[in-house]
């Protein structure tokens, strides 16, 4: 690829795949880490890092380890494990070595382990057959892509509280709604870079 | 005992006459301009749909008002607003439930679930609007050519698939809306001419339809200069190129977007560079989505992903007049 496809594909997986508002992964932090600025962007830093350490990590595993066994059908099990452990090793690492990022990254490194995003992008790495540098850019512009919808999303969640918001529809069921309308916003990406 | 001497209340003590629903009259009278040649060129069928979309929408928030035992808001005439704006960005050949259903969901869903006027974090006619064209593409698109009723394609539809549509659509044509298109959106000077209006009489900042102008103008060029498309037009001179830029500002939902879908007060920014970024970021959409995107037109996509960017445009504050003097 040239470095102009390369441009494509960073704003196809940003914007047009976006991993939560397109393809709906990673939902459970987007709604629980929204409702304030400072915890979004802590949870976003913390993505971007992770995601793109997962992927490259994820893909050395299925094609050093997993292919040469024969073991392709323990990829879901093999990918939770080192995305658990990595993140554990992030942490630990980086409790020894970073103090201050560690604080500013709080209960949201931990929780990345539960992610789906993560894990999911593991897998559409393997499933579109990337080589290396792919996985690398794809985890890195998804994560991306994740941070901003999150980080808009906590922007107009802040405004809630001034909003007369019934009481059945406050909280999750209001966040699911502005969910859906960010998605229909970001829907008017669609065709922007050519294939899917 | 007599009148008492000194009344002491809290401010405010002087009232403005400006309310919300004068203020909403106002935006109705800027519209009338875009109404009155919507129906001039697509006959009755323009004002039925117009009509049957503002009276789902006012009727919509009257039950649910009623329903959630509310007070009922409707003399306001925002729901009224909504519903005429709506009618306005829809194809005249749309079947009588399209606007309907639209209406409604604009006002429930759009607005009041989010606690109404005041509360919602993006456009409600335009979420109805996007909900209604993933919905119902085919009756989306059912445009008139003008004083007939035939469906055919809007120029946008056209330059999708063949950029000499560019040398065919006559420019003053397109600006006075001779060819096929939404109801409202199609006659570019009757939206100067009501957005205008509402400029002059500061009920719209003018700094988003400015960034929204210049925003489509700056992509348009862009465009022109660099993509291998509309290069196989053979266009040199600037003029030729700001000709393709003038189609993009008069087609489709640019100028509508401009001074009345972008300008909304909720959902729009308050910081007067927040105000021009944001427009500015609508007129870019509208073009790269026409250019090299998937949808028709981006201009109603643009208004609502900017919109979704609006808490974080608030962010760019204003300078504070004077200083804090070091040692006070």
């Amino acid at each position: 690829m040239s470095f102009g496809d390369y441009m494509l594909f960073i704003v196809g997986a940003i914007l047009v795949n976006n991993i939560l508002l397109a393809k709906f992964l990673g939902n459970c932090p987007f709604l629980g880490v929204s409702r304030r600025m400072d915890t979004a962007t802590g949870m976003s830093m913390a993505v971007i890092f992770v995601m793109t350490m997962a992927g490259m990590i994820t893909w050395l595993v299925q094609y050093y380890v997993l292919e040469p066994l024969s073991i392709e059908y323990l990829q879901t099990i093999a990918f939770i494990l080192v995305i658990a452990a990595l993140v554990q090793l992030v942490e630990i690492v980086m409790q020894k070595s970073l103090p201050a990022l560690y604080r500013a990254l709080g209960i949201f490194l931990p929780l990345i382990t539960t992610n789906c995003a993560v894990l999911g992008v593991a897998i559409i790495n393997i499933k579109e057959e990337y080589n290396f540098l792919d996985t690398v850019i794809f985890s890195f512009a998804s994560a991306v892509g994740y941070s901003l919808a999150l980080i808009l999303f906590a922007g107009i969640r802040e405004r809630f509280v001034l909003a007369r918001i019934p009481k059945v529809f406050d909280g999750t069921a209001i966040g699911l709604v502005t969910a859906g309308f960010l998605a229909l916003a970001f829907s008017g990406f669609a065709g922007l870079v050519g294939g899917h | 005992m007599s009148a008492p001497l000194l009344t002491v209340s809290t401010s405010p003590h002087w009232l403005g006459r400006t309310t919300v629903r004068s203020m909403h009259v106002e935006w109705l009278i800027a519209l009338a301009p875009a109404l009155v040649m919507g129906v001039y060129l697509f006959s009755y069928q323009a004002l039925i749909v117009v009509g049957l979309s503002a009276a789902a929408a006012v009727a919509a928030e009257a039950a649910y008002q009623k329903i959630a035992k509310q007070p009922i808001l409707v003399g306001d005439l925002h729901a009224l607003l909504m519903g005429v704006l709506l009618g306005l960005i829809l194809p005249a050949g749309a079947p009588w439930w399209l606007p309907v259903v639209g209406g409604a969901l604009a006002v429930v869903l759009g607005k009041l679930f989010f606690g109404g006027l005041g509360g919602y974090p993006m456009n409600p006619v335009l979420i109805a609007w996007a909900a209604l064209a993933l919905s119902w593409p085919e009756h989306m698109q059912s445009f008139f050519m003008p004083f007939t009723n035939e469906v055919s394609e809007t120029p946008l539809m056209m330059l999708k698939n063949d950029v000499s549509t560019l040398e065919v659509v006559g420019l003053s044509g397109l600006w006075w809306g001779q060819f096929p298109g939404a109801i409202g959106a199609n006659c570019g000077w009757a939206l100067l001419l009501g957005g205008l209006y509402l400029v002059v009489r500061r009920l719209v900042p003018w700094q988003i339809p400015l960034g929204v102008v210049l925003g489509a103008i700056l992509l348009s060029l862009l465009a022109a200069y660099t993509d291998p498309n509309l290069g196989q037009l053979g266009y040199n001179t600037f003029g030729q190129n700001f000709a393709i830029a003038l189609f993009h500002l008069g087609a489709g939902g640019v100028m509508i977007s401009a001074f009345f879908l972008g300008t909304e007060p909720v959902s729009s920014p308050v910081t007067p560079w927040g105000m021009f970024l944001f427009g500015l970021g609508i007129g870019f959409m509208a073009v790269i989505v026409r250019v090299w995107g998937g949808p028709v037109d981006g201009a109603f996509f643009g208004v609502l992903v900017m919109s979704a960017a609006t808490p974080l445009f608030d962010r760019i504050r204003p300078k504070v007049l004077g200083k804090v003097v070091p040692g006070t």
